[in-house]
This record gives C-alpha cells, sequence and structure tokens, in this order.
C-alpha cells in the first residue's frame, strides 16, 4: 500500500467500539511478531496488552504525518525490547525460540515441516537485528523510513542490514 | 557507483511496496533490461511471500480451546483497557486464569 494513502486515513479511534475494532486487527499481528522475534506465548500477550494499552493512553498524542501502523508497531517494538531487558533477553528469546521449533532430532522428516516451522527454525538462526529488519520489512511491510524511526537507525543502515539479512534468510530456508 | 549497486537496497523496498513513486520507476526500468536484479526481485518476493505466510501461520492462544475465546479475549482485555487496569491473561490448559497480580493505575496489588 502506498505510504501517504495509509497516512491520510489514519485515525486514532477516540471511542471504545472503534477501539475494539482496532484491537482486533492489531493483535493478531502484534502478538506473531512477537513470538517470531521468540518470545513466549505468555509474554507476546503481555506486549499485546501493554502496547495497547500505551495506544489508549497515547491517542492524543499521535502525530498524522505517520502511519498508524506504523506508530502502533513501534510501540509494540519497544514494549517487546523492555520486556527482554526485564527477563534478561538471551535466556527469555533462546528458551521461547526453542519452544516454537520443531525437535532437532526430528529434522529427517524435515519435508512434513510447515512453512511455519521452516520459516520460524530459520529466523531463530539469524540475529536479532537481522530478523527485525525481515520481520518489520515482510511481515508488518513497513517502508525504509518506517523502519528507520522504529529502530532508530539511519535508512543506510536498514538497507545494508536488510540486504544482509536477506541474503542470509534465503540461505537457510533453501538449507532448511 | 555501479547500477546495479545502487538499486540492490531498494529492492526489498520494491517488493514491498513502499518506494516512492520516483525510486519505484527507476527500479522498473533497471530490471526491464537487467536479469540479475529481475531474479533478485523474484528471489525476494518468494521470500516475502514466505515470511508473510510463515509468520501468518503461528497459531494465536486461543486457537487450540476454541472460536470464540479470541473475542472473548479482546472483550476482557478491552473492558480492562478501559477501566485503567491492567491484569495479566494468560492461557494455560484451557482455562483463562487471572494472574494473582493486578494493577490498578499502576499500583500494583497482589490478589493471592
Ligand atoms: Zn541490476
Amino acid at each position: 500500500m502506498d505510504e501517504e494513502k495509509r497516512i491520510s486515513g489514519a485515525v486514532v479511534p477516540q471511542d471504545e467500539e472503534a477501539f475494539a475494532e482496532l484491537f482486533r486487527e492489531y493483535y493478531p499481528r502484534i502478538f506473531r511478531y512477537c513470538r517470531a522475534n521468540g518470545l513466549s506465548e505468555a509474554d507476546a500477550q503481555e506486549v499485546v496488552q501493554v502496547t495497547m494499552i500505551a495506544v489508549w493512553k497515547g491517542r492524543g498524542n499521535f502525530q498524522r504525518r505517520t502511519a498508524l501502523s506504523t506508530w502502533i508497531f513501534g510501540i509494540a517494538h519497544h514494549k517487546m525490547v523492555d520486556l527482554w531487558r526485564q527477563h534478561g533477553r538471551d535466556a527469555a528469546v533462546t528458551t521461547a525460540a526453542k519452544r516454537l521449533l520443531p525437535n532437532r532430532a526430528e529434522k529427517d522428516f524435515s519435508e512434513q515441516l510447515t512453512i511455519t516451522d521452516r520459516m520460524m527454525r530459520a529466523l531463530a538462526e539469524l540475529s536479532e537485528k537481522h530478523r527485525q529488519v525481515i520481520l518489520l520489512a515482510f511481515y508488518h511491510g513497513l517502508s525504509c523510513r518506517e523502519m528507520s524511526a522504529i529502530l532508530g537507525c539511519p535508512m543506510g543502515t536498514i538497507k545494508s542490514r536488510l540486504y544482509h539479512a536477506k541474503e542470509q534468510l534465503k540461505e537457510l530456508i533453501s538449507n532448511g | 557507483m555501479d547500477k546495479c549497486a545502487q538499486m540492490q537496497p531498494l529492492l526489498p523496498f520494491y517488493v514491498n511496496e513502499t518506494l516512492s513513486s520516483g525510486a519505484r520507476t527507476a527500479v522498473d526500468m533497471h530490471i526491464r533490461s537487467c536479469k540479475d536484479c529481475f531474479t533478485e526481485v523474484l528471489d525476494l518476493q518468494k521470500l516475502a511471500i514466505m515470511v508473510k505466510v510463515g509468520v501468518e501461520g503461528i497459531s494465536l492462544p486461543e486457537a487450540k480451546e476454541n472460536e470464540q475465546s479470541g473475542e472473548e479475549l479482546a472483550r476482557v482485555m478491552i473492558g480492562l483497557l478501559f477501566l485503567g487496569i491492567s491484569i495479566g491473561l494468560h492461557y494455560r490448559d484451557g482455562q483463562f486464569p487471572i494472574d494473582t497480580k493486578v494493577s490498578v493505575l499502576g499500583r500494583t496489588i497482589n490478589l493471592k
């Protein structure tokens, strides 16, 4: 979708019913984004919850020059990073990522793995930074500028990071 | 700078359709005459679809239980949001237990 079209259509709902609609739309996307980043179900739900609270509380601060989805994904991303910090990122992520992955012993049956199993296995092999740019670009479908704002790094960094990330992911998927 | 090297970093954003119309046209023109970059676009399209489909396949917590509990979760959470209450909701063993810690307007209360 064209960035400007998304922006002009973006309004943060001000009433309960519209907010419920927004919740239903974003809940699965944020939840899956967190799971794909290796969070447990419980942690992913917590991120959804604190994100939606922050969206509701911050609805007055939303700048219409940003796409609504970018604003929400940005909040979700930062809530996820906060949670990592609280839980000790590596422990939380590696155990959660393993829970999500099929057992290594089942590798011989890899032709039976679903696309989700294969993708999760490949994503788990990527570095955190590489995984994030892949998910923001191809799952959330964000522009380079939007990713740069969310991740807090220059667009040049985003481009080169994504270049290396997709090379690695291609390799992992074809060997998976 | 070599044209392909200039185009390559743009290709993921060409595929996810977020390039400005100017950049998009430049890529369109280039891949018409460059087989390498055209192949790369096809590869990226395949990869993007795999990411999208793969991640969309991650089951939501309620999917294991029944179809309605997702709606139920949404209703409960929305209700709580409007009360300014944050509560830990986790699905365990098909149950809908509520965490013993509840924070109300920033203050944490232990229900146990
Ligand atoms: Zn080229």
